[in-house]
């Protein structure tokens, strides 16, 4: 804050003529007006407010910016050549007025005032982290707050574009046409590209999208919803004309290939045969991921979509109600056919028969890392210990009758890396002793941690106390155990849903449980430690005894017999006690 | 134990396992190695600094990062009870915390910050908006019409 005393010395006659005398001398000892400048020439113009100031002043008065930069580059001159103006050329006091002080303590002041209200000062980063977490109709309102927000979160609203409507594929047509800028947000950061039926008709999404597609050069996910009939033709169209696409998704729909009438057959044929090989190892060459979610579709349809996709890795086929007979097992033949990388491979069809998807398994073999398929007998686990030795992850759901124990065992001794294994609807006594072992070294872990923590649920105690205690008794111990172990399921559902905030680390805990739902999970540990029994030949002794069907149900309402849903499942090494700590209880 | 030094020269002692729920101060730490020389956290004032501790001393027995699913727009915005009364707090200081857990690099509490955030956003108009952010609308006619063409469409979304 500087103190003026210009309003008094103006005001009053007698120390204005004291003064000016002083004040023109030592504006002509400066220096400056010799070289021609005036004194606000001289304002420091290396920041914010000094260049808006400026950028105002070349808007109000062009006439005297362009003075100002010729005086700037007279003094520069004079400057270089070490030399001064003659003194006609010098300014006059009289001109040196003060032309642009007013613009920057106007500027100042705005963005003083700015500064005081602007809250969100967050930087860029914070606001996208935010912004992530808003659902786009949250966007749409923050976007049409203020212009920086404006600016800061257009790129995360456009990043996935979900079309349904037809008027609003006509709205974007129509902001594309008027706003370079929005063509270019959404060639900068559009990913995911939704388009869903609403309508029955199918042609508008290889017609109408067709605008979008040139601009939306960086969609790297293409989702397909609720169409009724949708031509793989459409679908390669529109997926042809996105160059990074990465993953394919249909959900609800109903995949169907051109037919081509039964006369013109004959002369389409060999056209329709050039175009389809012709094209099939460029149509699609960089999509690795196939995402099919209650999706039915004909045998050609499948095929003819499979075969432009010889990159795949990823496949989930989800389950489908589709009436077209053997079209799922035709799904799967030409998967193996047509696409050879496959890696993880997830096939919840029905009626695919077993003979099939044992031919996939021993087709891709040892590049398998992911399985999730069904399991009609023991045939199927046979060949994935046989075959698909690196596994790293494997779900099996149990379809057919069967005794499942001794193959599973085998598997877990042949696929030596597998981190996670789900046994999907296995009956009781299929499931290996090793794993109610494993149940009881992760009870054994659960109490060790939890009891490192001040507050334990009393609930978990007594289960572990009394687990452990069963388990030690007899094999009839088992059918109590897995009471205990649904009791323990029910109540930590029951915990996740109905105290969602209880805040103390026993509520998160148990949440934890209750959100892997129904999974018990094994550190890596436990898990090494597991595999180390199961190689063991010792081992064979106790299977016989989980041969044997019909257990005693002693309580026939709470027991369910039929079902069990257990999974061995690696976790993130932070959940597992440190090191130190675990050697110290254990070792 | 470990000495903290915030910006206007206050120190604070705390636990190493509390204060390892800083990224920053465990690399500092490791770096560094055991010393006595408080670490200086020139960034953060002693009031927010305080309000950090606060939230790690009650933090200090979870797991340390758990890998979040991205995909759950709920999950996204919940908050533990405990987490919601830390955050009731006047929007300077929500914001100063929120920096300083980015600055200070602890995950969980930066989270929790812009998850509070995100549910004062969720289901306000624009204006609503601007009356709890003080943010002032700058956007002059031009802007505006460029800005309505250009979310036409997701305008329109809004509305069905």
């Amino acid at each position: 804050m500087s103190i003026s005393l210009k309003s008094a010395v103006q005001g009053s006659k007698f120390l204005s003529s004291l003064l000016k005398p002083v004040s023109s001398t030592y504006a002509n000892v400066m220096g400056y007006r010799k070289m021609g400048l005036r004194y606000d020439d001289l304002i420091v113009e290396e920041n914010d407010v000094a260049q808006e100031a400026l950028r105002r002043l070349a808007l109000s008065n062009p006439r005297e910016a362009y003075d100002r930069a010729y005086r700037l580059r007279v003094a520069q001159q004079c400057s270089l050549s070490h030399t001064l103006l003659p003194e006609e050329q010098w300014t006059k006091a009289e001109d040196d007025v003060r032309y642009l002080q007013p613009l920057v303590d106007e500027v100042a002041t705005e963005f003083a005032e700015r500064e005081a209200f602007d809250n969100a000062k967050l930087p860029i980063e914070l606001l996208n982290n935010i912004a992530e977490r808003l659902p786009s109709k949250s966007l749409t309102q923050l976007c049409l707050t203020c212009h920086a927000l404006h600016m800061a979160i257009l790129p995360t609203l456009y990043s996935h574009i979900h079309l349904s409507f037809r008027s609003h594929i006509k709205q974007l047509e129509y902001g594309l046409q008027v706003s370079p800028y929005l063509a270019d947000i959404i060639r900068k950061s559009t990913r995911k590209l939704t388009l869903v039926s609403r309508q029955s008709g199918t042609h508008w999404v290889a017609n109408d999208v067709r605008f979008l597609l040139p601009v939306a050069q960086r969609v790297e996910s293409l989702y397909f919803h609720d169409f009724h009939v949708l031509m793989v033709e459409h679908v390669c169209q529109v997926a042809s004309s996105l160059p990074v696409l990465r993953h394919l998704e249909f959900r609800y729909c109903n995949l169907a290939a051109e037919v081509v009438p039964v006369s013109t057959v004959r002369d389409n044929e060999s056209h329709e045969q050039d175009d389809i090989t012709g094209s099939s190892k460029t149509i699609l060459p960089k999509t690795t991921c196939l995402t099919l979610v209650w999706t039915d579709f004909s045998s050609s349809a499948i095929t003819a979509l499979l075969r432009q996709l010889p990159a795949l890795q990823y496949v989930d086929f989800g389950a489908n109600h589709n009436r077209i007979y053997s079209a799922n097992d035709s799904a799967i033949s030409a998967l193996s056919e047509n696409c050879p990388k496959v890696c993880t491979l997830h096939v919840g069809l029905q009626q695919v028969r077993e003979q099939t998807l044992c031919q996939t398994i021993r087709r891709y073999g040892q590049a398998l890392t992911c399985l999730d398929v069904k399991c009609d007998s023991v045939q199927t686990l046979k060949t994935v210990a046989a075959h698909a030795e690196c596994l790293q992850e494997l779900t099996v759901r149990a379809a057919g009758p069967g005794s499942y124990g001794e193959d599973m065992i085998h598997v877990l001794r042949q696929c030596k890396g597998l981190g996670k294994l789900e046994m999907v609807c296995w009956m009781l006594e299929d499931v290996p002793r090793c794993v109610w072992r494993a149940i009881e070294a992760v009870a054994r872990r659960a109490r060790q941690t939890m009891q490192a923590r001040e507050n334990v649920d009393s609930n978990w105690i007594y289960f572990l106390e009394d687990h452990v205690d069963r388990v030690n008794e007899s094999q009839s111990g088992v059918l109590d155990m897995f009471e205990r172990v649904q009791d323990l399921y029910s109540t930590s559902d029951i915990a996740g849903s109905s105290t969602p905030s209880t805040a103390t680390s026993r509520s998160r805990r148990r949440r934890d449980v209750g959100s892997i739902k129904k999974t018990v999970a094994l550190s890596f540990e436990e898990l090494t430690e597991i595999r180390k029994e199961v190689t063991m030949p010792s081992l064979q002794a106790f299977i016989g005894v989980f041969q044997r069907r019909n257990f005693p149900t002693p309580h026939p309402g709470k027991f369910v017999p039929d079902f069990l849903l257990f999974s061995l499942t690696q976790l993130p090494y932070e959940h597992a006690p440190p090191p130190s700590e675990f050697c110290n209880k254990y070792v | 134990m470990v000495q903290l030094l915030s910006s206007d020269n206050e120190t604070f002692t705390v636990d190493k396992q509390v204060a390892e729920r800083s990224i920053l101060i465990k690399n500092m730490l490791e770096d560094v190695g055991e010393s006595d020389a408080p670490i200086p956290l020139p960034n953060v004032t002693a009031k927010i600094l305080k309000k950090v501790i606060d939230w790690c001393e009650h933090h200090r027995g979870d797991p340390v990062s758990q890998q979040e699913e991205i995909n759950d727009r709920k999950r996204l915005t919940e908050i533990d009870e405990w987490d919601q009364k830390f955050m009731e707090v006047d929007q300077e200081t929500l914001f100063e915390i929120i920096l300083a857990a980015n600055y200070l690099d602890i995950k969980p509490l930066l989270d929790i910050g812009c998850k509070t955030v995100a549910n004062m956003i969720k289901g306000k108009s624009p204006e609503e908006i601007r009356r709890t952010f003080n943010i002032v609308n700058d956007f002059t006619p031009e802007v505006r019409q460029f800005g309505i063409i250009s979310h036409c469409y997701f305008l329109a979304m809004l509305s069905t």
